[in-house]
């Protein structure tokens, strides 16, 4: 047996093997393993612990029916909307503007709008609990100065989710506006200096050489992006647990309540197969679109 | 022998001296903050004085449920661990935790009858009456107030009006109206005459308004005159009378802060207050909740547990005996954050004359209002939150108490139901 391994020793593949093994090992212990245990919980009524009894899809059937979890859809969609429509332009535009060579101090503005990026939510949090507040906050302040009446951000259902997702776009356009960089440094000058001389506008330039040659950048962050906002949790979870009138309940703050606050882990779980799949199924559409829109150089 | 059998044995060995090392060392998990912490490895301290040999190590996770359950769930649990009377049912009927009851009857000087009545019930199995965890403590809730603003306007205190008979929840909103003052005349109002977190807290008015809402497991009844009278009450103290912080206020401001800010005259809430109020800058007392037509006041009940996957229970009973005993509830009493279990701990002057710098009434959470915990009904956070949720229009004034009930009703029934 040894002297096997001896001869195993020599050959590339035994060393390639080697090396992925512990990568695959926990990418099936943690990641495929759970996730199957947690699609066949959804066939069962189990609070989390005990015994587990076999229900079919009752747990899918019931979800359609359950009002909360409706509307828990309806927020999310309404947030996963907001983040694309306002923040991915917005990260767009941020990173024109810091790849401007004429700026002064590219690099430290860069630096400041990605550093909420890698703030703590917790903290986060708290800071925009305070900047959101109705009547001490800066928000309504500033609001205030352009004489525009003030607005009970967190408590006003109608508000609570704008509230949530201005939040989420100051903490997460940083990340995109790196990645929208990235690719804008991808386009070669020439393409630019052609088209000068030519007598191409600013906007000529931009509309048919920068968005086209930067959708394969521009599909990667509406995917993540989409995938991202869709898992929502964290600001429903500390910023408004949920409410005002639940307003911000989204899919995981829901799903989170039903398994560890009212123990029905099997429905949690049909609840999070649910997601997967529309997450899927919303992939794969926008991989279909894509050839539409998308140029690979 | 070979080098390998050399090693084999060392291992065993090592194994061995391991395993009986492992046998003397349990896991106790709390919740709460650091200071609370800080009074737990006090008590350890004291445990260990008594059991030398058995080292306690503390967890205390930030999200304690979710903690708990994974780890009973995986096969690690906690020896020992905190449980609230509600989340028992649940815990017990999954069969995570340990029958104690022979520990309990092997113990000769644990003594049922010195715990206050109805407190280890909370804990027994309904059926066979068998016990499952031992309280570590309790609290009731009472009114904390300002003893110098009551001076300043020249009131009588919330004790003095109880001993007088005029203590009901409309002499409260009344002595509320008298403190409740904009000083600098701007039209907002700068001190209330009381603050409570009524979205969350509202639970102990519909008892003392005669409801009788919770009247088995599985049978809540909310849809009642006299549960939209208190809720309605509840709700215009800030709404009409305008004596409380109101919803926009409380989001600026906790309940307690608008009190330990000295803007609010007086505030309800458990014993657990008093050590956080230990340091205010003013002289403050408890007295007890107002009453209507019953007297009523909410019970928080915490029990330690052992889990039934415990390696070594023996040692966890020894530390539930201690924390449970006359010595460990001695300094429960002095810390401040719970009344004693113990009656005779509580009736001592251990409890009645504890933080003598601060000269307030301990025994004001002994008036036996009311010594048992509401009874446990199913679905039991499903419930409560569908019933805050359907509160809410009622605490912005957008709709009556009467209104909302039924449809939070419909939604209870639908709850129950499901089974």
């Amino acid at each position: 047996m040894f002297a096997r391994l001896r001869r195993y020793k020599y050959q590339q593949w035994f060393w390639g093997y080697l090396f992925v093994i512990p990568v695959m090992a926990g990418f099936f212990l943690f990641m495929v393993y759970p996730m199957i245990s947690g699609i066949a919980l959804s066939f069962y009524q189990w609070p989390g612990i005990g015994p587990k009894e076999w229900v079919g899809v009752a747990n899918y059937l019931k979800m359609f029916r359950d009002v909360h979890f409706l509307r828990a859809v309806g927020n999310t969609v309404y947030y996963t909307l907001g983040i694309l429509v306002l923040g991915v332009p917005l990260a767009l535009f941020w990173a024109i503007l810091l790849n401007q060579k004429f700026l002064k101090g590219r690099n430290f503005f860069r630096l400041i709008y990605f550093l909420p990026t890698v703030t703590m939510m917790a903290a986060v949090s708290m800071v925009w609990k305070w900047l959101l507040s109705p009547n001490y906050g800066l928000v309504n302040y500033f609001l205030g100065l352009v004489g525009l009446p003030k607005v009970n951000w967190l408590l006003d259902p109608k508000w609570a989710m704008p509230g949530l997702i201005l939040m989420s776009i100051w903490k997460g356009t940083g990340f995109n506006m790196v990645i929208f960089l990235a690719g804008l440094q991808g386009i070669p000058k020439t393409y630019y200096e052609a088209a000068e001389i030519d007598g191409a506008t600013a906007w000529h330039k931009f509309r048919y050489i920068t968005l086209p040659l930067l959708s394969p950048t521009t599909f990667f962050v509406i995917i993540t992006t989409m995938i991202t906002s869709f898992q929502i949790f964290q600001q429903a979870y500390i910023l408004t647990e949920g409410g005002p009138r639940e307003a911000t309940t989204t899919i995981v703050f829901y799903i989170y309540k039903n398994a560890f606050e009212w123990f029905k882990m099997g429905y949690s779980c049909a609840q999070s197969v649910f997601l997967l799949l529309v997450l899927i199924l919303a992939t794969l559409i926008q991989w279909r679109i894509q050839r539409r829109w998308v140029h690979y150089a | 022998m070979s080098w390998w059998k050399i090693a084999l044995v060392g291992l065993l060995i090592l194994l061995m001296g391991w395993g009986l090392l492992a046998a003397q060392k349990i896991s106790l998990m709390m919740w709460g903050g650091a200071v609370e912490e800080k009074e737990v490895r006090g008590y350890l301290a004291a445990f260990n004085e008594v059991y030398p040999d058995i080292q306690v190590e503390i967890i205390r996770p930030a999200d304690y449920w979710p903690k708990l359950m994974a780890m009973i769930a995986a096969g690690t649990p906690p020896d020992v661990f905190y449980m609230g009377f509600p989340e028992f049912v649940t815990y017990h009927k999954m069969g995570a935790l340990f029958d104690l009851q022979s520990y309990v009857e092997a113990t000769p000087d644990f003594n049922t009858l010195d715990f206050f009545p109805g407190t280890l019930d909370a804990f027994r199995d309904r059926e066979t009456g068998h016990l499952y965890g031992v309280p570590k403590d309790w609290s009731t809730y009472v009114v904390y107030y300002n003893v110098e603003m009551f001076e300043e306007a020249g009131l009588p205190t919330p004790n003095e009006l109880f001993g007088y008979g005029k203590w009901s929840w409309f002499d409260l909103l009344e002595v509320a109206k008298k403190l409740t003052k904009d000083i600098d005349g701007d039209g907002k109002i700068d001190v209330y005459g009381f603050a409570y977190n009524f979205p969350g807290r509202w639970k102990l008015l519909p008892p003392a308004f005669g409801a009788k809402w919770v009247q088995a497991p599985e049978k809540v009844v909310v849809d009642t005159p006299e549960f939209a009278e208190a809720i309605q009450f509840l709700a215009d103290l800030a709404l009409v009378h305008k004596v409380m912080p109101g919803v926009t206020e409380l989001a600026e401001m906790s309940a307690p802060d608008w009190f330990a800010n000295q803007k609010a005259a007086m505030f309800i809430c458990g014993r657990w207050m008093t050590m956080k109020f230990k340091t205010l800058p003013f002289k403050w007392d408890i007295a007890p909740v107002p009453y209507y037509r019953r007297m009523y006041t909410w019970v928080d009940l915490v029990a330690y547990c052992v889990a039934k996957d415990s390696k070594n229970p023996d040692a966890a009973w020894k530390l539930v005996n201690f924390l449970t005993g006359p010595k460990g509830q001695e300094m429960v009493a002095q810390a401040g954050h719970a009344i004693p279990i113990r009656m005779s701990v509580a009736h001592s002057p251990a409890f009645i004359e504890a933080l003598p710098e601060l000269g307030i009434h301990n025994s004001v959470h002994l008036i036996p209002i009311t010594t048992a915990p509401i009874t446990v009904f199913d679905h039991w956070g499903e419930i409560w939150t569908a019933i805050n949720r359907g509160l809410e229009p009622v605490w912005t004034g957008e709709k009556k108490a009467a209104e909302v009930l039924p449809e939070i009703q419909a939604e209870i029934d639908r709850i129950l139901a499901e089974g």
